[in-house]
């Protein structure tokens, strides 16, 4: 099976194709890059094809899969083409930056009978599993609440252009998080209020938020999105999700099995982790996926559901109350 | 020699009578509660005469100082009644059940000559006041924003269960929480508006947890998460981030803790986790009263500062009550 990155604009890419690699089956043969130095030398590195468009990419028959990993407001365009050209998509969150666009893709890939997966890998994550293997077995009886933080360093570069990125740290850390209470819940967010404002960067976009949802059942939870940790923090961020319910809480860390590093050569702690490559078991499953024909594990419909309660946030803020969801397009 | 008088014999009379002990220049003369046992027992320990009405303990000549444990909603009357007795009075937070109530404590306390605080001991714990001291120092540059929590199991077995009445204790956000609004307070001064979800008005028996939003007038934010939810017998959890622009501060009681004992037949879920300090913070906000007392200060908790930390609390479950943000921050 023969597979393809579209744009490395996102550093995921990074990861997905070491992840592939290590797939007997995979061969990732192509990329395409806009910036031309970052594709060429990418390209040599992995020893693929390079093209500049990736249109021109999506002409190969050899290709069956591509991976899309440009800016958030251009997965639309990639999205699209790749499902016309037949490709099956893997396509990095959030699934794009509105919610029209976001139903066109899922409606495009769906006509064309490709396989349409989101990337959500903390799904993936056997820490994540354990927890809804045993909500699903009612060990924990009524659930009431979840506490949560998505928190990262502040990225730069186009995630704080709101014209490339569709928002800031809100549009970037809502959705991991909400992915994973609507899998946890199998339920949607029906009211979302937030408070986000620029505090810690001198940056155009938002670097705060705090994102609350009260969820259809009336389970409410928070999810603190934003990019508070500081340059000297020994890890680039965490997801964290506090679970309350009637027989007991439950605490998961999924970024806390590490090593720390004390490194007198640059003088400066750094925690390391050591547990289950989450990217690994994601692009696995995509590709099990493509190969038996069966449904994708995380769909865009999921992307979709993700990516409107980072809309509803920004909508809360500009009107100072909570947004009945769904949202119209 | 202060003499001073406790009403109120539960969980924090009792903790409040062990610090007055230890103070040199003050003497317990009496302890009050309605339950004439508790007194008896309590007063005991201490030598003290015993009384089950706090008027008789307030009206008594021989008392400079009337010291309020009681639950929420009898603060008001009996810092009322103290202060107008001309009795140095403090009182367990919060300062009232109500703003209403809130108000004429803060209007009679300006009429008369006496000192009175409200007992946000939270200030005087040293992981609290050691992290004000840094951000006043500059530590992170401008505290903008900040992730608070607090809680454990409900507390049960109080008197009247009083706790799992909302009109009384205000449930966790306003009996627990109101602990961590003076704090943010502390920091980053008053609050502009406050969202929050609670499970305080679903009528859960003995299970409460709210998760609050705070906008400051300085533009930064605040996330309280208060449980009352976690299973019984399990240690209280506390922690905190504070996020300036130029670093950040965190604690956390569990991991921070220095002192683990196994002892057999104890398991993973039994064993102690203890943080021993020579400073004790009850000890600490006690000695603070009288220090203002003797050398005629203001005490560091002001009456204004304990109305806006039960002003944050309470827009918090009515937000809970509404789903609508609720602005703080009216006139006094």
């Amino acid at each position: 099976m023969k597979g393809a990155i579209l744009s490395f604009a996102h550093i995921h890419a990074f990861s997905y194709i070491e992840c592939l690699k290590r797939i007997p089956e995979v061969e990732v043969s192509a990329i395409a890059d806009e910036d031309e130095d970052r594709g060429k030398s990418i390209a040599s590195r992995f020893n693929t094809r390079y093209y500049r468009d990736y249109q021109d990419l999506l002409k190969s028959e050899d290709i069956d899969f591509v991976v899309v990993c440009s800016e958030n407001a251009k997965h639309k365009d990639m999205v699209i083409a790749s499902a016309q050209a037949g490709k099956h998509i893997l396509c990095e969150k959030p699934i794009s930056t509105d919610i029209k666009s976001a139903k066109e893709m899922i409606e495009t890939t769906n006509r064309y009978g490709v396989q349409f997966q989101i990337a959500f890998p903390v799904r993936f994550s056997p820490i994540v599993r354990r927890v809804k293997n045993m909500i699903d077995n009612g060990e924990f009886g009524k659930i009431f609440a979840f506490n949560c933080t998505n928190h990262g360093k502040m990225p730069g570069g186009w995630f704080v252009d709101k014209s490339l990125a569709g928002g800031g740290a809100i549009m970037d850390h809502t959705v991991h998080v909400m992915d994973i209470l609507r899998w946890y819940l199998g339920c949607e967010a029906e009211y979302v209020y937030a408070e986000g404002d620029t505090l810690l960067h001198n940056i155009p976009s938002d670097d705060v938020g705090l994102v609350s949802v009260t969820f259809e059942n009336g389970i409410f939870a928070t999810i603190d999105t934003s990019w508070s940790r500081p340059k000297s923090f020994p890890i680039w961020g965490d997801v964290n999700i506090y679970m309350t319910a009637e027989k007991g809480a439950v605490e998961i860390e999924v970024f806390n099995q590490n090593l720390s590093l004390y490194n007198d050569k640059t003088m400066s702690v750094s925690w390391l982790g050591w547990g289950s490559n989450m990217d690994f078991l994601m692009v696995k499953s995509f590709i099990s996926s493509i190969k038996e024909n069966k449904p994708v594990e995380v769909t865009g419909y999921d992307g979709l559901k993700a990516m409107e309660v980072a809309l509803a946030a920004y909508r809360s803020i500009e009107l100072q109350e909570p947004v009945k969801l769904p949202l119209e397009e | 020699m202060l003499r001073v008088g406790i009403i109120g014999a539960g969980g924090m009379g009792k903790i409040h009578a062990d610090c007055w002990s230890k103070i040199k220049e003050a003497k317990i003369q009496v302890i009050c509660d309605i339950e004439k046992d508790k007194a008896e027992s309590l007063a005991k320990i201490y030598n003290t005469d015993t009384a089950t009405s706090s008027s008789d303990v307030i009206k008594r000549s021989d008392i400079d100082i009337v010291d309020i444990c009681t639950p929420t909603p009898f603060h008001a009357d009996d810092i009322i009644l103290a202060l107008k007795s001309g009795k140095h009075t403090i009182c367990e937070k919060p300062i009232a059940r109500t703003l209403e109530s809130a108000k004429e404590v803060i209007r009679v306390a300006k009429e008369v000559d006496v000192k009175f605080m409200t007992a946000h001991v939270l200030r005087f714990f040293p992981e609290f006041s050691t992290a004000k001291n840094l951000i006043d120092s500059g530590a992170i540059g401008i505290p903008r924003m900040a992730r608070m929590k607090r809680g454990g199991p409900y507390p049960v077995g109080k008197w009247n269960d009083w706790y799992s009445k909302v009109e009384m204790s205000g449930g966790c956000l306003v009996d627990t929480g109101v602990h961590d609004f003076d704090f943010l307070r502390w920091i980053f001064g008053d609050a502009e508006r406050v969202y929050a979800s609670a499970l305080t008005w679903k009528n859960i028996l003995h299970k409460d947890y709210g998760l609050a939003t705070i906008r400051f007038k300085s533009r930064a934010m605040a996330q309280v998460e208060i449980t009352w939810a976690h299973p019984p017998k399990t240690p209280m959890k506390v922690g905190f981030e504070l996020i300036g622009t130029e670093g950040m501060l965190t604690y956390d009681n569990y991991s921070s803790t220095p002192l683990r004992i196994m002892k057999e037949g104890e398991t993973f879920n039994t064993f102690s986790m203890e943080s021993p300090i020579t400073e004790d913070p009850y000890l600490g906000e006690i000695e603070h009263f009288v220090s203002c007392i003797k050398e005629n200060k203001e005490p560091l908790i002001t009456p204004e500062d304990a109305y806006r930390a039960l002003e944050i609390a309470l827009a918090c479950i009515e937000s809970a009550r509404t789903n609508r943000p609720v602005n703080v921050g009216g006139e006094i």
